[in-house]
């Protein structure tokens, strides 16, 4: 029983921490910009194959540094080029926006499945740490520890990085009233440009510290990840940064309190984001956090 | 009164008709519809028959999918990223009746649809509450839910688990005879969607995509239409479903309740056109004559990425859809040949 509830919480950390680290960045992209991106699970899932990829070419043997930071800056500029190139023409129609991260997002799913098929990959060598320690009979990944302290510290300096500089003041600026902050002299355009990067690197960051210690479960993964922050933004409040880490955390729980204690668990464990939507929209659509108008 | 206006209408149909016919799109209209009635007479061989012919039904299956997708979408403003949902409830519901409860086939297949309809609204009020892409995700998030209950191994015993249900009797033994089933629905199904368009309801639905605000404060209750919309191309999508299932033979949780399936109705509403209930056929067609042509030099594996990358072209570089274009170089050129 105390390896279960001891289960439970650290798993539920753990989702939290991930889920935290990817629904942050989408939540700022829809707060900035109204941008609904459909293409940030993929994101992440292309992250992970990017390392597997590179891992297995003998150029960067001994050289898992660099196949980090090669992976995490590929993914920042494929955020970019995703705003310039197809966002930023369509921004004033939604549905335009909705079905070209859409189209983005199933190109790189299918670009993914015909490289790498749907197996299951692991890549265990980029762990930063390796082994692990046994709580109450619960074994607890090093890995996963280290993730969910260094996922703080990048909330926390997220958060630091929004309130106190100034590229995060006018990022702020351009969300409360864009129009204003135009007015104002600050680009807007570039500003969603570099949020969108961001939002991109912070679900870049999500994957290479959490795939090492679990596993690429196919390129169908993105999706999960999608519908998760989507659920994780729609609790907390879109656009609400606060909003999105606490969805992030509860949404987490919810997860790992289903698959441990509820029976036929991890199968269910799967629909809780999808049901948190519903429940979420049925009752409070703009959320925990978010402002009253849901547009 | 309205029996006059009707007599009145019925026998001005024949002129009608023939004024109609002497337009562009009205004489184009006329002509697809004669070259579809020849086509399955074009060669006694066995394989153009069952392979061929069959892709043309099964284009025809897609195009009153994508056009139910335009109805919700193009029509009346509401992004639908989840109507696999009403495709595969129709098609399980229509399999179910005929597999286990031995329904004649005509019973299940109308059983189907209106299953679909029901969907429609119970998926359809709770979404209501919300705009753009929300509902877009709203949709998308309904129809993982299905997938994944219907996918649940530990659920199998209602939903049948991921084997779905096989061995279903064909619409129609002979392919011809299929082939005019489905073709004279897709007319029928068609020319409602576009009175439906034409009418003063499809005016609301219009005034509600572009202003709902405006719509509400001119006296029009937004969220029965918008419910209304859903269960009409609920209703659409659920015939083209059950269709689909009969087709096929089978059902199974991907196979029917894939997003594949709802990235299938956008994609083809999209290449034609969004708005244009038309462009949803012409895309459908061009969409099963591409996958086909891939399959047949050897490009299977790619067959989605292709698509995936027309999706981001149409979308990003023309808008409007191909059919429009294609539409105006057409009239130009029958203009030029009627000598204008």
């Amino acid at each position: 029983m105390v390896t279960d509830i001891i289960n439970m919480l650290f798993n539920g950390t753990l989702q939290g921490a991930v889920l935290a680290l990817i629904s942050l960045g989408y939540s700022l992209v829809y707060g900035v910009g109204g941008i609904m991106n459909l293409a940030h699970g993929a994101y992440f899932m292309l992250t992970g194959y990017l390392l597997l990829w590179m891992l297995s070419w003998p150029i960067f043997a001994g050289l898992s540094w660099l196949v980090v930071i090669i992976t995490l800056g590929f993914i920042t500029i494929l955020g970019g080029l995703t705003y310039i190139l197809l966002i930023k023409p369509l921004q004033d129609t939604h549905v335009g926006v909705v079905l070209i991260t859409f189209g983005l997002a199933f190109f790189i799913e299918q670009l993914v499945l015909i490289i790498s098929g749907t197996e299951s990959w692991s890549i265990p060598q980029l762990r930063l740490i390796t082994g692990s320690i046994e709580v109450f009979g619960y074994t607890m990944i090093n890995q996963y520890i280290l993730l969910i302290i260094i996922s703080l510290i990048i909330v926390l300096s997220f958060a630091l990085f929004i309130s106190k500089t100034k590229l995060g003041k006018s990022i702020r600026a351009v969300s409360q009233d864009r129009e204003a902050a135009t007015l104002m002299g600050i680009n807007g355009n570039r500003i969603l440009l570099y949020t969108v990067m961001i939002s991109a690197f912070l679900a870049g960051v999500g994957a290479y510290l959490y795939l090492p210690g679990a596993s690429i479960n196919g390129p169908h993964m993105g999706w999960e990840y999608l519908t998760s922050s989507f659920a994780v933004v729609i609790l907390g409040g879109m656009g609400s940064l606060i909003g999105s880490i606490v969805g992030s955390f509860i949404v987490g729980y919810i997860t790992s309190f289903t698959s441990v204690f509820i029976p036929n668990g991890p199968s269910w464990a799967h629909l809780v984001p999808i049901i948190v939507i519903v429940i979420m929209l049925l009752i409070r659509p703009q959320g925990l956090f978010g402002k009253e108008e849901v547009r | 009164m309205i029996k006059q206006n009707f007599k009145n209408k019925v026998s001005e149909l024949p002129n009608y008709i023939k004024s109609w016919a002497k337009t562009f799109t009205g004489g184009l209209t006329l002509f697809t519809l004669i070259a579809f009635i020849f086509l399955p007479f074009l060669s006694p061989n066995q394989n153009f028959l069952y392979v061929f012919v069959r892709q043309f039904t099964l284009a025809m299956i897609y195009s009153i999918f994508a056009a139910s997708w335009d109805l919700l979408t193009g029509i009346s403003g509401q992004i639908s990223f989840g109507h696999s949902i009403f495709f595969g409830i129709a098609g399980y519901l229509c399999a179910y009746l005929i597999s286990y409860q031995n329904f004649p086939i005509w019973v299940a297949f109308i059983i189907g649809a209106l299953g679909a309809v029901f969907f429609g609204l119970i998926i359809g009020v709770p979404c209501l509450r919300l705009k753009g892409p929300y509902l877009a995700l709203g949709t998308l998030a309904f129809s993982l839910i299905l997938l994944k209950l219907f996918l649940m191994g530990s659920l199998a015993f209602i939903f049948f688990g991921s084997e779905g249900i096989s061995g279903l009797p064909r619409i129609a033994p002979n392919p011809i005879i299929e082939y005019f089933i489905i073709f004279i629905s897709m007319i029928a199904i068609f020319i409602i969607i576009f009175q439906i368009v034409k009418s003063k309801f499809g005016t609301i639905l219009k005034a509600i995509r572009d202003d709902e605000m405006g719509a509400d404060a001119s006296g029009v209750n937004t969220t029965r239409y918008k419910a209304y919309a859903f269960m009409l191309s609920a209703l659409f999508a659920g015939i083209a479903g059950s269709f689909y299932a009969l087709y096929i033979g089978a059902v199974n949780p991907s196979g029917n309740f894939g997003s594949v399936i709802s990235f299938f109705a956008i994609l083809m509403a999209s290449l034609g056109g969004l708005t244009t209930i038309s462009g949803s056929a012409l895309g459908a067609f061009f969409f099963i004559f591409l996958e086909y042509s891939l399959i047949q030099i050897g490009f299977e594996n790619y067959v989605f990425l292709i698509f995936s990358i027309i999706l981001i072209i149409v979308v990003r570089f023309a808008e409007h859809g191909i059919l429009r274009p294609v539409l105006e170089r057409l009239k130009d050129m029958w203009d030029i040949l009627l000598g204008r």
